[in-house]
């Protein structure tokens, strides 16, 4: 029996996200660019990795200037990717194997080539005249910030057929639709329904928090979008129950909050402020930088998740971060200038720990027991590295390495007819770090992410969990506890499974027995305890759990016993750059 | 209430003194066993200590023992809670909890003991303590922090710090008079006093604070940072752990410290001359050598022009009681302050920045020896990168208060006075 999909609505706040680049991820037919047939001839490494949901960047036809987030047609599938009719096929055999999976849209700007700006640009006095936003001169909204201050000096452009400027927040070849106008809320609404009809589970919303202006204000955030977020989650709520939105808004937990409305706006907003912390923690070796903005998050409201990240296809954004932290961090992790793009580092995961396998372990681990729903980003698994001689965001946008062979088994296309050059160099070049050899060797990253995910699943408290972060006096070792009470229904059966190999020819059985002591008990409050080393020193530690005083301590990974918990003192070493994950029954 | 007998007084009078006496020993800088504490009184523990402990029978069977001495020549006043036990109590207490026993008699039936460390008795009275005046106390979950010859510290239902003192040099305790004033004034970067714990005479016996224990001291901090440069190496300002936007904070903290300090107790006029007594006498417990040297080191202290002020200053900021929580530094101060220290804002900030000095040199001569030489250097490159950072904060603070010099020059004078007598 193949895992199957869940029943539970709220399936998104115990699973784990995959982040798909179609166009890098696998060529079926030989083009050189991958597609949505070749993302379906791998959803058996992608189940057998253990991920629930697939993220799928823009597939809409796109001219490609910024990735495919630069739409040209909102209801064609790009024809590089395939066909609707792929995307069709691609949900179901995703969800045959108990994976769903979500679609980038981009609801405040359209690529200039989209034939409504076309149209609208054409004259003052067209149909979508007030499609987009135009003014006669640049000066409104000054207050609003510029987000590619390195490539943009204005939010207005000018274009010389309306013989006026146009409104972007984004780069200028994205002009910025005009949600005060009720027909562009219907198109969207429209586009929305058109996608969840053919099975999609649910929308990573681009750039909320740009979607209205208004004068005297930074245009973020704004009542106004938030009411447009609640109108489009009630129409989905009433037609497409199960589905999510998963909100991309680059803001402080304080107003990220604000996203989640009252339980009635987005299922799921990104931890953006999280992220550049963790990695800030482990270079400064102490956790201030992660509990800090622990401590500014908000409660979530019923039924949301945080999405947590460590990279993606974007810069490694620090825009969420003070002056003094950004010039720290382009210090310690964007030494060249070609890394530095927009107010961030354009890295991928292992160079920006110097391919450290002990750091890269840790930062999962968090990532994974962390209060969120983890989104992992491909090829991180494999820990591939990035080509910063690459244009704009490209450097983390290479083909997936698959094997040893030609193009890394991405394609069979010609090489130089490739997207994007795979990494060739002796470290990171698919030689040597690729989804074959990773498979084979038992002590692969990659195994190791699997089997991480393997047990993250069996514990539910990872995704349900309140967090409590223990006073520890060694500021290099972090330990919180996440502890929730299991509803009847939400406790996790024991069950096993078949799953087939990454080459799809052959299955494994996998278990995942429970721990009867555990997870079977019902109504019993589970704890798990995450304890960190962010030192690449050993590090002593002491834990007060005099709350759990008596009870045992088992560490997840290996079921191992541990010392009972006698007078609430807990003494414990780690490794460097290590954790440990326990249970506390 | 258990009446107070001749017989009982004699015979805590016997069995304290001793005790006491050993506990001043270990709390003497000097050593001197020559001296000896003297039972000046003994209380019933209701009748001693301000609250409202209702019928609890517990009570009825401590005492408060006053006990006057002197250590290191100083006068003090050492208060002891004594219990006593009978039958079964006083055997267990005499077989399995000697630490806390004082004395007992030949067969253990009767024994004295020191109620702040015997547990039973210890958080029923820190209980007690606690909920005389925080009444929201709601149970027993007591935690020991720490107890020693100065006194203990208890976590009450995790929310509570109760601090008792044992050693009283001064009727009131200077240290709360300061940490009360602040927190009036809405100095928060520091961790709340709730309440004092005082005796009928107004004197404390304790205090309840807050219990903020999510910190980290600016000990274990700075060894982080300095951990990371000793490991690397090279320009301290480009290591991971480089620790000067801490510094810096942890400079404006002591600066509105400093600030709010003033607002309180006054601002007056800088005394150069009684600073340099205070100098060149807390040189000299390093011998007449250190004391010369001091007041040559402060020549050039009697020549400044803009002194700054004269403020009441902290007089004990140290590695361990400055600590950063995720809300930034606080100041983690129990009031254990005895006696109130008068004189330039600079003395406490010279002070800290001499300890810190002081434990970066530690931290690097503890590595391998053909790696000290090398620490020692990355140490002092260290220490100049995270002094400059924190003075970058205590100065943007405190110059409009005009606390101290205004002349770079001048300020540099009373840092390095200052800084003598701590090395």
């Amino acid at each position: 029996m193949a895992r199957s999909l869940s029943e539970n609505p709220r399936w998104y706040q115990t699973a784990v996200f995959y982040e798909v680049f179609i166009r890098g991820f696998f060529d079926s037919n030989g083009d050189g660019i991958g597609d949505l047939r070749g993302l379906i001839d791998k959803l058996d490494y992608l189940e057998w990795l253990g991920v629930d949901c697939l993220w799928l960047l823009p597939f809409y036809s796109s001219p490609m200037r910024d990735g495919g987030y630069d739409i040209g047609n909102y209801e064609e599938v790009d024809a590089a990717y395939g066909a609707r009719e792929d995307l069709i096929k691609l949900v179901d055999e995703a969800h045959a194997r108990g994976i769903r999976i979500i679609a980038d849209l981009v609801m405040n700007h359209t690529s200039d080539q989209h034939l409504w700006f076309q149209e609208s640009r054409s004259s003052r006095d067209n149909p979508k005249a007030d499609w987009y936003i135009w003014r006669d001169d640049d000066s409104r909204w000054s207050e609003a910030r510029i987000i590619f201050t390195d490539v943009e000096q204005s939010n207005w452009a000018w274009d010389s057929e309306r013989q006026q400027y146009y409104w972007h927040r984004f780069y200028s070849h994205q002009p910025d639709l005009n949600y005060e106008n009720p027909e562009v809320v219907e198109a969207m609404l429209s586009i929305v329904k058109l996608w969840l009809d053919t099975g999609l589970d649910g929308f990573r919303l681009d750039a909320v928090p740009y979607l209205y202006q208004r004068d005297g204000t930074s245009g973020e955030n704004l009542p106004e979008t938030h009411a447009f977020l609640r109108r489009l989650r009630s129409e989905i709520d009433a037609r497409y129950p199960g589905r999510v939105l998963l909100a991309e808004a680059n803001q402080w937990p304080t107003d990220l909050v604000d996203y989640f409305g009252a339980s009635d706006e987005c299922h799921m907003c990104f931890h953006f402020p999280l992220m550049p912390r963790m990695f800030m923690a482990v270079r400064r070796e102490q956790r201030l930088p992660i509990t800090e903005i622990l401590a500014q998050t908000p409660e979530l409201p019923d039924g949301c998740q945080w999405g947590l990240f460590l990279r993606n296809h974007d810069e490694l954004t620090l825009e969420m971060v003070s002056d003094e932290d950004r010039d720290f961090m382009y210090a310690e992790y964007g030494a060249d200038p070609r890394m530095k793009r927009h107010l961030g580092i354009s890295r991928r995961l292992a160079p920006l720990v110097e391919n450290s396998r002990p750091l890269a372990e840790l930062l999962h681990a968090m990532l994974f027991s962390l209060p969120g729903s983890p989104v992992l980003y491909y090829g991180d698994e494999l820990m591939m590295g990035d080509n910063v001689y690459l244009g704009d965001r490209d450097a983390v946008r290479t083909p997936m390495q698959w094997t040893p062979d030609r193009n890394g088994g991405f394609s069979r296309a010609d090489f130089a007819q490739l997207y994007l050059p795979p990494l060739m160099d002796p470290v990171y070049g698919y030689q040597a770090v690729n989804v074959e050899a990773g498979y084979r060797d038992q002590g692969s990253f990659l195994h190791w992410v699997q089997k991480m995910l393997s047990v993250r699943r069996r514990h539910e408290v990872f995704g349900l969990g309140s967090i409590e972060v223990l006073p520890v006096d060694n500021p290099s070792v972090l330990a919180f506890i996440r502890s929730y009470y299991p509803e009847t229904s939400q406790v996790v059966k024991e069950s096993e499974y078949l799953v087939a190999n990454p080459d799809g020819d052959e299955s494994t059985k996998l278990s995942t027995s429970l721990d009867s002591r555990e997870d079977l008990n019902e109504g019993e409050e589970r704890c798990v305890l995450c304890v960190f080393n962010l030192s690449r020193f050993a590090q002593p530690a002491s834990l007060d759990l005099s709350r759990f005083k008596e009870r045992q301590v088992t560490e997840l990974l290996g079921r191992v016993p541990f010392p009972d918990i006698e007078d609430g003192d807990y003494r414990i070493t780690v490794g460097p750059h290590g954790f440990y994950w326990f249970s506390i029954t | 209430m258990a009446r107070i007998t001749k017989t009982l007084v004699a015979a805590i009078d016997q069995a304290v003194v001793p005790y006491a006496t050993k506990l001043f020993l270990s709390n003497s800088e000097s050593g001197d066993s020559a001296n000896e504490f003297k039972l000046a009184s003994v209380n019933s523990f209701p009748s001693f200590v301000k609250g409202d402990f209702g019928n609890d029978a517990l009570f009825d069977s401590i005492y408060v023992a006053t006990l006057q001495g002197s250590i290191d020549e100083v006068e003090t006043t050492c208060t002891l809670l004594v219990g006593k036990a009978t039958g079964d109590l006083a055997f267990d207490i005499a077989q399995n909890n000697q630490d806390s026993l004082i004395s007992s008699d030949s067969s253990d039936a009767l024994a004295f003991f020191d109620a702040t460390l015997y547990g039973p008795t210890l958080s029923r009275i820190v209980y007690s303590l606690a909920k005389a005046s925080v009444p929201e106390v709601s149970n027993y979950a007591i935690k020991n922090v720490e107890t020693n010859h100065l006194g203990s510290a208890f976590i009450v239902d995790g929310k509570y710090r109760v601090v008792f003192y044992r050693f009283n040099t001064v009727s009131q305790r200077n240290g709360l008079d300061l940490i009360f004033a602040l927190d009036e004034l809405g100095f928060n970067n520091m961790v709340a006093p709730l309440a004092r714990i005082q005796d009928h005479d107004s004197n404390d016996l304790g205090a309840i604070f807050d219990c903020t224990d999510s910190g980290m001291s600016l000990r274990s901090l700075a060894l982080t940072s300095l951990r990371d440069l000793f490991d690397l190496g090279g320009d301290p300002s480009k290591a991971g752990g480089d620790f000067s936007e801490e510094s810096k904070r942890l400079g404006e903290m002591i600066g509105k410290l400093h600030s709010a300090a003033g607002e309180a107790f006054g601002v007056f006029p800088g005394e150069p001359k009684e600073w340099i007594e205070d100098i060149v006498s807390r040189s000299g417990h390093r011998g007449s050598k250190a004391s010369k040297a001091a007041a040559n080191r402060c020549e050039q202290l009697k020549l400044i022009e803009n002194p700054g002020a004269n403020i009441r200053v902290h007089g004990n900021l140290n590695l361990g009681n400055l600590v950063r929580s995720e809300m930034g530094w606080f100041l983690d101060d129990d009031g254990e302050t005895k006696t109130a220290v008068w004189s330039s804002p600079i003395r406490d900030v010279s002070e800290l920045l001499a300890k810190l000095e002081e434990m970066a040199q530690n931290a690097a001569s503890e590595r391998f020896e053909d790696e000290a030489e090398r620490a020692a250097i990355l140490a002092k490159a260290w220490v100049s990168r995270n002094r400059e950072a924190f003075l970058e904060g205590y100065l943007q603070v405190v110059e409009s208060a005009d606390l101290v010099p205004p002349d770079a020059l001048e300020l540099e004078v009373l840092l390095n006075s200052f800084g003598i007598a701590t090395l």
